[in-house]
């Protein structure tokens, strides 16, 4: 779906078929989904944070003012919700991600597979929220830096060095995190 | 892993497949001789074939239908009118102020009339008694204006402004 046509429906919607907002959420509902799951590391809220997002943007639709794409727009709304979801919740959960990833994997691949997303939840798990969301968008690989620093609300100018050193912090705790690893086999 | 700025520039770089020509030559070469940035470029490669893992995280199947759910009770709003609402209401101050402003100043006060109800012919036609005449000056009907437009300026401030503002804490709180 081209931004026209994405622009077409909107109007639509505007105009009262509220039901088109469901091919909206289809499309968008993963990269919500995951941008919420990547500040607030826990499945439960990430899910409510993200069906919250996607009716944020519903009821703000009139102010969208389509200078962005509706994706990066929706998903700064993902974003800020997440923050503020943390926020409000920074006591009330603690994560709980780490120990729901398992060894469940029935084959070795499958192993190594859920061992390497594992660690590199631990080691994103060092990040701040906002580190964390650009460093999964910039190697979902479908996002321009202007994109990225747009839904984290960081300076496009600052975008780069963020990522940079994100990158190298990730891979500096990956190296600790597989060392130790290494020791309690 | 400690490398030095450069180093890690260059790491970056020959991850993401910008480095060319003998930037990149070079590079290899380092690697090949050096174990440790070999070691590194590894742990790198691990990170970044993790992050290839299940990149898009996948919420649950009723995602959709949950928020579809939820939109009847969260109506689009109109988020221009509250901008548009106090621009209204600016123009309403700045109205009451100058009619304030001209009452002061007396301006008003010679302004008086007497509207002979008598004197208007459909009266004439349709009412066959004496009807009193009724006294109007500037100073009455422009203090009519000011209390109305006093009251209308409330009326907005509530309904396009205040109202949806506390909705709208509301729904975050809850």
């Amino acid at each position: 779906m081209s931004n026209d046509q994405e622009y077409l429906l909107i109007d639509r919607i505007l105009a009262g078929e509220s039901k088109l907002y469901e091919q909206l959420v289809n499309r968008y509902k993963s990269y919500a989904y995951t941008i919420a799951f990547k500040v607030l590391q826990n499945r439960p809220e990430a899910e409510e944070c993200g069906q919250d997002a996607f009716i944020k943007a519903y009821q703000g639709l009139k102010g969208f003012n389509r200078e962005a794409k509706f994706s990066t727009w929706l998903y700064r709304i993902a974003f800020n919700t997440a923050i503020s979801y943390r926020r409000k919740n920074k006591q009330q959960f603690q994560s709980i991600e780490h120990t729901i990833i398992g060894h469940n994997g029935e084959g070795e691949a499958m192993l190594e597979k859920t061992d390497k997303k594992k660690f590199l939840d631990q080691a994103l798990a060092k990040l701040n929220e906002g580190d964390r969301t650009a460093l999964t968008l910039f190697y979902l690989d479908e996002f321009s830096l202007e994109e990225i620093a747009v839904i984290t609300n960081m300076q496009a100018n600052t975008i780069k060095v963020r990522l940079h050193r994100a990158r190298l912090r990730v891979a500096e705790e990956l190296k600790t995190i597989l060392q130790q690893e290494a020791l309690t086999l | 892993m400690k490398a030095s700025g450069k180093l890690e520039n260059n790491i970056l770089l020959y991850l993401d497949g910008t480095l060319s020509g003998k930037d990149l030559k070079d590079f290899e070469d380092q690697i090949q001789s050096d174990n440790d940035l070999k070691k590194t470029i590894e742990n790198f490669r691990f990170m970044e074939s993790a992050f290839k893992i299940e990149p898009l995280q996948q919420p649950s199947s009723n995602f959709t239908s949950r928020v579809m759910q939820n939109l009847e009770n969260y109506p689009i709003q109109n988020t221009s009118s509250i901008l548009n609402s106090l621009l209204l209401i600016g123009g309403i101050i700045v109205l009451v102020t100058l009619c304030t402003l001209l009452l002061t100043t007396g301006m008003f006060d010679s302004y008086k009339t007497i509207i002979d109800l008598n004197s208007v012919s459909l009266v004439d036609k349709y009412v066959h008694q004496s009807l009193p005449a009724i006294a109007l000056n500037g100073k009455v009907i422009i203090n009519i204006i000011i209390f109305l437009n006093l009251i209308l300026a409330l009326i907005v401030l509530d309904r396009a402004v205040l109202k949806p503002l506390f909705q709208k804490r509301i729904q975050t709180h809850s």
